[in-house]
């Protein structure tokens, strides 16, 4: 796991950071319970080990209802990033520009996260290597991207082959 | 070329109405307005029409302060408010490719006779009193407490996020102005159409300038939200010939979904939704990737086109911003003329219907001072990523 971060809500910097909470329903209680106790945990298929995200009520590869929140590595990878200029949220419009990006967890192809990248803004783009932080915002704790070293690493051919040819 | 019979499908008329970003009109009164024009331009009378099908998802992404009649205008709100005589089949189709799903669904009703006259509409709203794409939510529910929370909020989000991708993989040791030639064609096809919402010449430079809404898409690289409606009536071989307007065939359709999406798909080609909307559909046309005269690519967001240019084969893997700076190519006189009615980037957000109706003037040769000579067959593209559709038209003849 990457490092935990709390928010200061008497600090200027961190206040700005307020932004819409997660509302967690009987689907996705156990991912934000996890969150909140510093775990980041993924939907896993107790029968076939297959990870779901978001997560469903059906494992999405074999169908069974068994399923369990299961702590991942919080390795990945920088699969699709952005930078929000034009901010369309209240809650955004001190923030903007912000960066957006898609993590691939290393625990399975096309294992999808939407985070922040909470990085240096030079080093952002596809195939940088991260690692899953959480990020404290009082009620609720969010997942995170954070750098996968203090210099970040880059994989040194750019992103990483397309998922049919890893195979 | 394909030979038409009794079961082929066409479409035989076409309405609309004008193109603003400050109607007073309720989106359901343009839509009934486009909807009898349609019907008008085909020579039929409303109570010729006995299917009817629509996309009706709200025209504003993430939306929920659609008010029916209003800000939208489903089926069932038109078909209260125009007297048909009878109405056997029907669809309110709030999910897949715009357009073409709705489209794709009343050709197939046509092709079971579930439905003898069809007619596939589109209305869009834009709000009056708050910035489009703008949304007021204190919590994220659903999927979207998996997004929201974070700041991605809109459809634009999703295009920047796959296109940095792209640009990441095959642009990142060179530049280059595909996507501004893209748009600067989009725009001078503009002022040869009316119905087009912008008006001011763009060049190059302009696009460049033009500022980020999310990185990597400049604004010119978003489409335009508008108010207005389209329509379009289709049936089915015989009954197509001998109406006020020449038939425009449907000879190959295709709609695509990947197989699931979660929060996004990954970039492998093979397993694209555009890949399969693509794959065989100029056979099953019975036409060549030389015959097609024009391309109407959807362009919701610009990179959109570019995916689709390259799925279907127009230029290699990664070389679709190249193919578009090259001059020549995609203008009205050009190689492949692409969008010859300034797309949704510069006629206005009708979410394909504008390329549907394109196409269709185009092959009628009724569009005017942008009309591509002789062309027969055309292309036409909707939607991309994890929700793809394809369609080739062509003129009586083919």
């Amino acid at each position: 796991m990457g490092p935990v971060m709390k928010l200061d809500p008497e600090s200027e910097v961190d206040r700005v950071m307020e932004v819409p909470a997660p509302e967690s329903d009987l689907l996705t209680q156990g991912y934000w319970e996890n969150a909140r106790n510093l775990v980041f945990a993924i939907q896993r298929c107790d029968e076939c080990g297959f990870y779901t995200h978001p997560p469903r009520g059906r494992c999405r590869s074999c169908g069974s209802p068994e399923r369990t929140f299961t702590p991942v590595s919080g390795d990945g990878v920088i699969y699709y990033r952005c930078t929000t200029h034009q901010s369309f949220m209240t809650e955004f419009d001190e923030r903007a520009p912000y960066n957006l990006v898609v993590v691939e967890l290393r625990e399975q192809t096309g294992l999808f996260v939407v985070c922040n990248f909470r990085g240096d803004s030079e080093q952002l783009r596809c195939g940088l290597q991260v690692q899953m932080g959480l990020e404290d915002h009082g009620t609720f704790v969010l997942p995170q991207a954070f750098p996968f070293d203090a210099h970040g690493v880059e994989e040194e051919d750019g992103p990483r082959p397309l998922s049919s040819d890893a195979a | 070329m394909k030979h038409h019979n009794e079961e082929s499908i066409a479409i035989v008329g076409v309405g609309r109405t004008e193109t603003s970003t400050k109607s007073s009109q309720a989106t359901g009164a343009l839509v009934v307005e486009a909807c009898r024009k349609a019907i008008a331009d085909a020579g039929l009378s409303v109570g010729d029409v006995d299917g009817i099908s629509t996309y009706s998802a709200s025209a504003e992404y993430g939306s929920n302060t659609d008010v029916e009649g209003l800000t939208r205008a489903g089926v069932e709100f038109v078909i209260d408010c125009i007297e048909f005589d009878r109405i056997g089949w029907f669809a309110d189709v709030v999910a897949g490719p715009p357009a073409l799903a709705a489209l794709d669904a009343a050709v197939n009703a046509l092709k079971a006779h579930a439905c003898d006259v069809a007619l596939v509409y589109r209305g869009v709203h834009k709000p009056k009193t708050r910035h489009y794409g703008r949304i007021e939510a204190r919590r994220g529910s659903g999927d979207t407490q998996f997004t929201l929370p974070y700041g991605m909020i809109t459809a634009v989000h999703i295009s920047a996020l796959y296109y940095s991708r792209y640009l990441d993989t095959y642009y990142r040791n060179r530049e280059s102005t595909g996507l501004a030639t893209f748009a600067v064609n989009n725009r001078h096809n503009a002022l040869l159409n009316p119905y087009a919402v912008m008006q001011q010449p763009m060049t190059i430079e302009d696009y460049f300038a033009s500022r980020w809404v999310v990185e990597p898409l400049h604004l010119f690289d978003c489409d335009v939200p508008v108010d207005g409606a389209v329509a379009i009536v289709l049936t089915r071989g015989d009954r197509a010939n001998g109406l006020a307007q020449a038939p425009v065939h449907i000879l190959a359709h295709q709609l695509a979904h990947a197989p699931s999406s979660g929060h996004f798909i990954d970039d492998d080609v093979n397993r694209s939704p555009a890949t399969w909307a693509a794959d065989g559909l100029l056979d099953r046309a019975g036409v060549a990737k030389r015959d097609i005269d024009f391309f109407q690519a959807y362009d919701g967001f610009s990179p959109l086109a570019v995916q689709w240019l390259e799925t279907f084969g127009f230029c290699d893997r990664g070389e679709g911003l190249v193919y578009l700076s090259q001059p020549g190519q995609i203008g009205i006189g050009g190689e492949l003329p692409m969008n010859t009615f300034g797309g949704s980037l510069s006629e206005g957000r009708f979410h394909g219907m504008g390329h549907i109706m394109e196409a269709v003037l185009q092959l009628r040769g009724g569009a005017g001072q942008r009309q591509v000579p002789g062309a027969q067959v055309g292309l036409v593209t909707v939607g991309g990523y994890a929700s793809c559709a394809a369609m080739v038209l062509a003129d009586g003849a083919n």
